[in-house]
């Protein structure tokens, strides 16, 4: 005679074995899952297929993507691990760093780089393209300035736990063959630039006012400083007027916001953060002519033209992402970089200001798109 | 389909179990041949067919040599099935492997490397052929009977709780089985919880340490300290036992629902206190298999010391050789068979020595040994060795984050703590203790599902990784 218990618990399993792909079946709302997943189609069943194991991949990809309550099972893992062992998952692209401060991976790898460096003759090229660039540039009275940006773990180094710093010595190699390179490199050819890093590290700012500890990006009031600073390279280097000014607001945060961008890719419930975030108050523009403005470079432009969209203080705003897309601001209308199509000329030969942003991870060998785009420019520009 | 996937928990189980249960008895078997042919295609298709066809030829084979049974015919039957078996396996698992190493030999005369389309390895291939030789000598020794019913046999080779990764049956132990088994709640429910203990053994711990052990073994040389190298190698003594006994427990828990009682293939290895008793304890069902079939054959231990001695290394360099085609397999056998040559050579000696000293030597030699299995070459087992004996400091540090997440140092502490804890039942008899602190049944049981539910809702996690997307 079976127990009741026996059979209870039988059925305990089959219910916990079943419930994913009833879930699955009866389309039950899952929670959502932050960041991007590679799309996984549902092959096409055909005895060839399986024959030649070409099904049987793809399948399970597609079964395990589609699978009910995953997000819920993510979230369950996830936050049991972030509460009880004080990390996130393994090969996930969020650290937990100290006091709940999150890293992208990429920005610790970057603090723990010891090789790969730019060859110095190299970057002595580079160097001397950005000089003949901008020097060109402002004969024509426009203004090319590069922005070097700091990794959020130079802002937020002493909260980087042990685990995630490789013991390099002081300074940190990649401080000197990367950031110190590329800094000298530019003082050396008297190029006006922005060293945005200092400008961060050596601010008496609340630091979570200039980068949200759960943010992979500086701030949008970040953004407003560093624009403020390409206001007064634009001066200097065109002779026109920008006045730029920055009043720094605490707005109500909100989920979407930029700077909760790590604690949702986390996919973890009830981590710690500030409930606000820093924007740039500023006031209405004098009356005149307006320059036109494009940076060129990695997401983080998107703090600078945002604000610069915002402030008024320009008649058009525009971001070449990665040198592949180009959005105009406020409309965010985007369109692919073709360069020296017409398209491309009407755009990028005829901007007042041009920001180009030298982040410091991606001082590396191996991201050519701003080199790219700097030969492009050059190639049209320069004699 | 690994049994510790979402596709074979969430999907091809349940599918499978309803289909059976539904199934009237006299027809289980079908839905189980069924199943595990589907399960079986699913990994293999293209050497389905190869696996029915030799079972055929077994089927008939062994009528025959039932039928001539003390004969030259029965002999000759005996030797044509088998060496059609070991043909299989030579092809399949180490041709590659064979030819590999003669264009290297080739290349240091100057000639030409021959051109070889590589063999693909079946999954399987390794068991299923150890378990049709084993199923033709019993025939021949009249340990066992030829099957009945072409069917039961295919059903045998094919089961599939048992046939990717073993353990490795025998005939005789499953035929009566095969024909008439019981099904009850009760079974299914410990078949439930066996898988779940092996899925959580999988999931949760084996797949944690090898974060650390994967983590170690592709660090650059000059990064290898010697506690590193430590380090490396437990965890992967943990990872491969946790591995590899949980997939056991699962196959005998998979076998549970479907009515079956396996054998067990693992017991508390860790706990040896010298080699010979490790592989009495570490996949038995292969170190029996060698012992029946292999080493008594040899002549065992009846024509001598000396050859008792030879015969253990050929059985163990042989037993490398079917862990893997490289020669980082054959130096494990030969390794195993050394200490084990050296503690019969030791006989008392060895015996008299402390048993602290005895578990702590079996250990450290069983820990050397799984580098040489781990390695991806020779020369990385002998560096890994070597960081191990003499001190050495890694230039550029690891990154630990990396290398050993807070996750991984817990699986690490509690796998050493499941597997080194039970040594103490060597030093005293824990009897009263255990009746008393033994776990009430319904706390085992709600146990046992938490486990299921936690390994699979980490099992989830694990196989998705959201990519970063940019800020806006």
């Amino acid at each position: 005679m079976a127990k009741p218990s026996d059979k209870l618990i039988v059925c305990a399993y089959l219910a916990a074995a079943t419930a994913p792909l009833a879930a699955m079946a009866l389309g039950v709302r899952d929670h959502e899952i932050n960041g991007a997943l590679e799309p996984t189609p549902r092959p096409d069943l055909t005895l060839d297929a399986v024959r030649t194991e070409s099904f049987q991949g793809p399948f399970a990809a597609w079964f395990e993507s589609h699978l009910g309550l995953r997000g819920y099972s993510i979230f369950v893992d996830n936050t049991i691990l972030f509460h009880a062992l004080r990390d996130t998952k393994p090969y996930s692209y969020v650290k937990l760093g100290l006091h709940n401060v999150l890293f992208l991976y990429e920005d610790l790898s970057y603090y723990n780089l010891y090789n790969n460096f730019y060859d110095p003759q190299h970057l002595a090229a580079y160097a001397d393209k950005i000089a003949a660039l901008q020097h060109e540039m402002s004969k024509q009275g426009r203004a090319f300035v590069p922005v070097i940006i700091p990794s959020k773990t130079t802002v937020y180094r002493d909260e980087i736990p042990a685990k995630w710093a490789r013991d390099l010595g002081k300074p940190r190699p990649s401080d000197v063959e990367l950031y110190g390179a590329m800094k000298h490199a530019l003082e050396e050819r008297h190029i006006a630039f922005v060293d945005a890093r200092a400008l961060l590290t050596t601010s008496t700012e609340p630091r979570d006012v200039l980068w949200a500890p759960t943010a992979r990006h500086w701030s949008d009031y970040s953004g407003c400083l560093a624009m403020q600073q390409v206001a007064i390279r634009y001066r200097e280097l065109t002779g026109k007027p920008l006045d730029y000014d920055c009043e720094l607001v605490r707005a109500r945060g909100r989920p979407g916001d930029s700077d909760y961008d790590l604690m949702r890719l986390a996919n973890t419930w009830y981590v710690p953060h500030e409930h606000w975030v820093a924007k740039a108050h500023h006031t209405p523009p004098p009356p005149g002519d307006r320059p036109s403005l494009i940076c060129i470079g990695t997401s983080f432009c998107w703090g600078l033209v945002l604000d610069a969209a915002d402030s008024n203080r320009f008649s058009a705003v525009r971001i070449d992402y990665y040198n592949r897309t180009l959005t105009s601001m406020p409309g965010f209308e985007s369109s692919d970089v073709h360069p020296h199509s017409e398209q491309w000329r009407a755009v990028f030969l005829t901007q007042d200001v041009y920001v180009f942003d030298l982040l410091e991870t991606y001082l590396t060998n191996g991201n050519t798109f701003l080199e790219d785009a700097v030969d492009e420019l050059s190639a049209e520009m320069v004699p | 389909v690994p049994f510790s996937s979402l596709l074979f928990v969430h999907l091809f189980l349940p599918a499978f179990l309803c289909a059976y249960w539904l199934t009237p008895r006299p027809a289980k078997n079908y839905t189980a041949i069924a199943g595990s042919l589907a399960f079986y295609a699913w990994g293999a298709p293209r050497f389905l067919p190869v696996v029915l066809g030799l079972g055929v030829v077994d089927y008939f084979v062994s009528h025959q040599i039932a039928a001539s049974r003390g004969t030259r015919r029965a002999k000759l039957l005996l030797a044509a099935g088998v060496t059609m078996h070991l043909s299989v396996l030579v092809y399949f698992k180490y041709t590659n492997f064979f030819i590999s190493e003669l264009n290297s030999a080739l290349g240091h005369f100057g000639i030409a490397p021959l051109t070889w389309t590589r063999v693909v390895l079946p999954i399987g291939v390794s068991f299923i052929t150890f378990e049709e030789i084993s199923y033709l000598c019993d025939v021949f020794r009249g340990d066992a009977r030829p099957a009945r019913r072409l069917s039961q046999y295919i059903l045998f080779l094919t089961l599939f709780p048992h046939s990717i990764a073993g353990p490795i049956f025998r005939w005789k132990d499953l035929e009566a089985q095969l024909a008439e088994r019981q099904h009850s709640w009760e079974l299914v429910r410990e078949g439930f919880e066996r898988f779940a203990i092996g899925l959580a053994k999988k999931v949760l711990i084996a797949d944690s340490v090898a974060i650390i052990a994967d983590g170690v073994f592709a660090l650059p040389r000059e990064q290898v300290s010697s506690q590193l190298a430590w380090l490396g190698a437990a965890a992967y003594a943990l990872q491969i036992y946790f591995d590899f006994s949980g997939y056991s427990d699962m196959a005998i828990g998979l076998g549970k629902l479907i009515g079956f009682r396996f054998k067990e293939n693992f017991n508390r290895p860790y706990i040896s206190a010298s080699l010979t008793e490790f592989w009495t304890r570490w996949h038995i069902s292969l170190s029996s298999w060698l012992r029946d079939y292999l080493y008594i054959p040899l002549g065992g231990n009846r024509k001598g010391r000396r050859r008792a001695l030879v015969n253990l290394m050929i059985v163990f360099a042989l037993s490398g050789l079917w862990h893997g085609a490289a020669w980082t397999f054959v130096v494990w056998g030969v390794y195993h068979g050394s200490f084990v040559t050296l503690e019969r050579l030791l006989g008392d000696r060895y015996r008299r020595a402390p048993l602290v000293v005895q578990h702590v030597w079996t250990l450290a030699v069983v820990l050397v040994g799984w580098v040489f299995f781990r390695a991806g070459s020779a020369g990385q087992a002998i560096d890994m060795i070597s960081a191990m004996a003499w001190p050495r400091s890694g230039a550029v540090g690891p990154l630990m984050g990396d290398l050993a997440p807070p996750l991984a140092r817990l699986a690490f502490v509690l796998g050493i703590a499941i597997v080194l804890v039970p040594i103490a039942t060597k030093y005293r008899d824990f009897a009263a203790w255990r009746d008393r602190f033994q776990l009430a049944a319904v706390g085992a049981r709600v146990g046992c599902l938490a486990l299921f539910l936690a390994s699979a809702i980490h099992l989830t996690n694990m196989r998705i990784t959201p990519l970063i997307y940019f800020k806006f």
